[in-house]
């Protein structure tokens, strides 16, 4: 599976369990449709973290790197190309 | 003349400061003059669409300029308005617009999906005019709709309306423990004696800058709007996208020089733990106003420590009495863990606490809080039954006849006539300054075919007050995800429970009821053992 596979699996069957949350398109707004509130946020980050060993700092968590699907998957793959 | 309806203040504003900005939406700036001018438009087109003194009407769209425009005209058609949470399911916004029959809806295009599924859902709607398009989109069925360019050629100049401070100016509906949502009826002059209090209490002028966070079906939202217009204040809408990130929450504080913020304490704590925040930062912000539930006392302290140049403020008050007590916090010694007080009583409003046996609690004694004042609702919309539990004869008033509001509070008087809040009588909870009722939740599992019983209980979380938990026996083929779909149909987000645990049966008292303190206990032992 690739990066953004991995993350909308996470997004839809456990961020979402049950809610009918759509195709969820790499470029589909998370947060503008409260897919991802302020509870989920951090839900987010912790899968991050333990899926792809990713550390997200508290200065990550901003709209440009969890926007969309393919922003987490940016701002990880870039977390860990570095 | 002093103003006594809500839509004066802005008319006053207006008059004294029509250049200066009203409220701010992104990169968009509404004056005085141009607020007030927009709403008198809008406010010719209610009247010309048969909205008459005392209607319901319903905004159905997110915060934005066209909102509070729609806010306003609503009120100058001598209308009442009733916000609709733009998120919540329609099959609730279709009973409360059914319950309290809005005809007249005013909404956005973003919203016209829903329009069909509204009515569907019993919205007895006549009338839709779109605030922010001039395409009407798909009407739904027997329904007219109007859009932006419909209000632009009615007079900026204000209907002439009859109107006293006991009219309707808003309906907010919330959490009901018989399964359905409850309106509070509120009165011009139930805001006006809270927001004449805020406006003073806080010293809010011109050059102030006022965040308006919470949700217009919120009842925070009543300080935003109307304290700024009564102060020539502008007023900056905070996206709801900006709450989810606290350094977003921090970069905008910053870069809007906000400096009154009032919000749910849970922003807060996310702000103090994650914000970014170092002393001396936020300089423009001067007070922080918090409501909704408990801050806890660890964060607080730590916030003021990094802004130490900010007055701190717990305002306290059910949706049925708009704010009661006040509390303005003093520096928290480090080892003090209990939380803050709720306060003492606000101008023109008497607080008190009754005893079980119906006497008027000692200090230190722990009792119910009643309130006293014209903060008070007038009642619960259509609701009669209920209104009468609520609302109470004063038990002090030597038969004066007044009512008093029985909060169901549980508090406790200090020595100083500072009250501390303790608990609550039901099944109320508060989850992220949201008030719920655990009851609707139950009715809204019972509705999947598959549930035999089911009990919700709330687990005590640090940051967000509460979680919820909901224990479910039931059929084979019953499982979370069947039973999140059957809440999300029916309920706002905020309510659906997060834990779900299956059991076979449900415990039961000796009296043969589901015992939901042994299973609220289980919670607790698990958190222990973890």
């Amino acid at each position: 599976m690739t990066t953004e596979q991995r993350i909308r699996t996470f997004i839809r069957d456990d961020l979402n369990k049950g809610k009918d949350v759509g195709e969820l398109a790499d470029d589909y707004p998370l947060i503008e449709n409260q897919v991802i509130d302020s509870l989920g946020i951090f839900e987010t980050v912790q899968f991050l973290e333990r899926e792809f060993g990713t550390s997200i700092e508290d200065e990550d968590l901003l709209l440009d790197n969890f926007g969309t699907i393919a922003d987490i998957a940016r701002l990880v793959e870039s977390k860990n190309a570095t | 003349m002093t103003a006594y309806l809500l839509h004066q203040l802005l008319e006053a504003s207006a008059a004294h400061h029509p250049d200066a900005p009203a409220v701010q939406d992104g990169e968009r700036i509404l004056s005085y003059a141009e607020l007030d001018g927009r709403a008198n438009q809008l406010a010719h087109l209610l009247l010309e669409l048969g909205v008459n003194r005392g209607d319901r009407v319903g905004l159905y769209l997110d915060k934005s300029l066209e909102s509070i425009v729609g806010l306003f005209a609503v009120l100058k058609a001598g209308a009442g308005y009733v916000p609709l949470d733009p998120q919540a399911p329609v099959a609730r916004l279709g009973y409360i617009a059914g319950d309290c029959s809005i005809r007249c809806l005013l909404s956005g295009n973003e919203k016209a999906p829903s329009w069909q599924a509204l009515v569907d859902a019993g919205a007895p709607l006549q009338a839709i005019v779109v605030l922010n398009a001039s395409d009407p989109g798909d009407a739904p069925d027997g329904v007219a709709v109007h859009t932006s360019s419909a209000v632009d050629h009615h007079p900026r100049v204000a209907p002439v309306v009859g109107g006293i401070d006991l009219d309707l100016a808003y309906i907010l509906y919330t959490s009901g423990s018989t399964g359905e949502p409850k309106g509070v009826v509120l009165t011009h002059l139930n805001a006006m004696t809270f927001v004449r209090w805020a406006h003073e209490r806080f010293s809010v002028g011109p050059d102030d800058r006022l965040s308006s966070h919470a949700p217009l079906h919120f009842d925070l939202s009543v300080f935003d709007v109307f304290v700024a217009a009564a102060s020539g204040a502008l007023v900056v809408l905070v996206p709801a996208r900006t709450s989810v990130f606290p350094r977003e929450v921090a970069r905008f504080i910053e870069a809007n020089a906000i400096t009154v913020w009032y919000s749910v304490p849970s922003v807060l704590t996310m702000l103090t733990l994650r914000g970014g925040l170092e002393t001396g930062n936020l300089p423009s912000l001067r007070a922080l106003l918090f409501a909704g539930e408990v801050f806890p006392t660890k964060y607080l302290r730590r916030l003021m420590e990094l802004l130490p140049h900010v007055s701190f403020h717990n305002l306290y008050g059910p949706t049925e009495t708009n704010v009661c007590t006040h509390f303005e916090v003093p520096s928290l010694p480090d080892d003090q863990v209990e939380p803050i007080p709720i306060g003492a009583a606000i101008a023109d409003v008497e607080v008190f606490a009754l005893s079980e046996e119906g006497r008027i609690a000692r200090r230190g004694e722990v009792g119910e809080l009643h309130v006293r004042g014209t903060t008070v609702m007038s009642g619960y919309w259509g609701d009669s039954k209920r209104t009468r539990a609520a609302l109470v004869a004063d038990p002090t008033g030597g038969g004066r006849g007044d009512l008093v509001y029985r909060t169901g509070d549980l508090v406790q008087e200090d020595d100083d006539g500072s009250y501390r809040f303790l608990g609550r009588r039901d099944a109320q909870i508060k989850a992220r300054g949201y008030r719920i009722e655990l009851g609707e939740i139950e009715t809204a599992l019972y509705a999947h075919p598959q549930v035999l019983e089911c009990a919700v209980v709330a687990i005590p979380d640090e940051v967000h007050t509460n979680k919820i938990k909901a224990y479910v026996s039931g059929g084979g083929g019953v499982d979370q995800a069947a039973l999140v779909a059957t809440c999300a149909e029916r309920l706002p987000r905020y309510m659906i429970p997060e834990i779900f645990e299956f059991r076979d049966v449900l415990p039961k008292t000796s009296t043969g009821k589901i015992d939901r303190q042994a299973l609220a206990g289980a919670t607790e032992l698990q958190g222990v053992a973890t």
